[in-house]
């Protein structure tokens, strides 16, 4: 069962709407149009979601120990449809692992939204040969935080769950759906050192892109 | 004065205002107007923070100590620069903190890296005039900052006598250059711990201190006293 979860405030409601005027200012690309630095964040606080009594985590980068900064607001990369107003389809997928043998029932992803159908997809794929393989499940989220918030999450619910092994790598992909979406998968404040293996689909199938480092910041639960 | 940018293919479309300046090294990203500074990505470099003084207490932190690996954000951070490094201009960031008690301030920590250009900056410590960086308090010149991308090293001012701050008042640290870094670009990193709550900033470009509104998140710091 697909759940659609969003967690959004009026307080990010007001800023995406302020926004859509200007849809993208503010944000900067680096050269290859795939990182996106805001120059400040808003100052807007949206709520992390409120996991299922029993939930446990299997994989997470959210700074929990900080609540007001479970990831960094303002640094990060552009997730984007080919007639975006970027130019180009960017989709990542960032890499983890469970220790144990588990059942995924949530996905959470810092995602942002900067332009556009206000509307990404969260996948979860096998990995085959260190890229994205078989899709394992697909959660649509719509109603994005805008740019610059924190610490709202794109979250991906189902309750019957998937099931993963421990131990054997998986993917968390971003994607869009509609071709104008523009949004902003930031980066993780926990950890500056360590990177995750990375993937990116430009239009072309996914193809290994090295270790992101920080990493994309998201969380994965289960039981 | 023109602000030299990254240009960027997409980011043409999406900057706008974005022009391309020769000698910036690869990966470095300026936002509009320069103020900001970004790697694309980090290095992985890890440099440990210095060890405080027994018995030293904080004044003031926003750095995120729970995360040992993630002390501040490696990857942007405030523009500081000298007139002469290759941003043509100078920025030299400075951040309000509000004392927390009587104290004597023995050392405040920065993390600021460098871009490129000569590798020193000055910490600076100021009394509160007005909502500005008033009275120079202290001043103490760093050299062999990290590399931009790295983290958690920091730069340490330290003065063993110390510098009597009052609880509730305002102060400001600044990060600025000398005639000793008339090339210094460097980027003071910006916390993790709090992305909603702003600090009053300042900048110098050259013509004295003026207002540069609420710091969100604010660059990271931390101020460690007796």
């Amino acid at each position: 069962m697909i759940t659609k979860t969003i967690l959004v405030l009026a307080a990010a409601t007001f800023l995406a709407n302020s926004s859509m005027a200007a849809p993208i200012d503010g944000i900067t690309l680096s050269e290859d149009g795939r990182t996106a630095v805001f120059s400040e964040s808003s100052g807007y606080l949206t709520t992390p979601p409120v996991h299922e009594a029993g939930t446990k985590t299997l994989f997470s980068n959210i700074g929990t120990k900080y609540p007001k900064g479970e990831y960094f607001c303002c640094f990060g990369d552009t997730i984007s449809g080919p007639d975006s107003v970027v130019g180009s389809q960017n989709w990542a997928a960032a890499q983890f692992a469970s220790a144990d043998d588990a059942i995924v029932t949530e996905i959470d992803v810092a995602a942002e939204w900067a332009g556009g159908t206000n509307e990404i997809t969260i996948n979860l794929y096998a990995d085959k040969g260190g890229v994205p393989g078989k899709l394992l499940k697909t959660f649509k989220a719509t109603g994005l935080e805008g740019v610059s918030t924190c610490c709202a999450f794109a979250v991906g619910k189902d309750k019957t769950g998937i099931a993963i092994k421990g131990g054997r790598p998986y993917w968390v992909a971003l994607t869009t759906g509609d071709p104008d979406t523009f949004a902003i998968w930031v980066d993780n404040s926990t950890d500056q050192i360590h990177g995750l293996p990375l993937a990116g689909n430009t239009g072309t199938g996914w193809l290994a892109a090295g270790y992101q480092i920080p990493q994309l910041s998201f969380g994965v639960f289960g039981k | 004065m023109i602000v030299k940018v990254l240009a960027v293919t997409a980011a043409a479309l999406v900057g706008g205002n974005t022009a391309m300046a020769s000698g910036i090294p690869a990966g470095i990203i300026l936002s509009k107007g320069g103020s900001v500074t970004s790697i694309a990505h980090g290095t992985g470099i890890y440099m440990p923070p210095p060890r405080h003084d027994d018995g030293a207490r904080v004044i003031f932190s926003n750095m995120a100590t729970r995360y040992t690996d993630g002390l501040y954000f490696c990857c942007s951070g405030a523009t500081v620069s000298a007139s002469g490094s290759i941003l043509n201009s100078q920025s030299w960031p400075a951040m309000q903190f509000t004392a927390s008690a009587n104290a004597v301030v023995t050392e405040f920590d920065v993390a600021v890296q460098l871009v490129t250009g000569t590798n020193e900056v000055d910490l600076n410590l100021y009394a509160d005039d007005n909502g500005l960086p008033g009275s120079l308090l202290d001043s103490v010149k760093v050299t062999g900052l990290p590399g931009t991308g790295s983290c958690c090293s920091l730069a340490v001012a330290k003065d063993k006598k110390g510098i009597p701050v009052t609880a509730g008042a305002h102060y400001w640290v600044a990060v600025t250059t000398d005639a000793s870094g008339t090339d210094t670009f460097a980027n003071w990193a910006f916390n993790t711990t709090d992305q909603l709550d702003a600090l009053p900033s300042a900048v110098n470009k050259g013509s004295g201190w003026v207002t540069n509104g609420g710091a969100v998140p604010a660059a990271s710091f931390a101020v460690y006293g007796k």
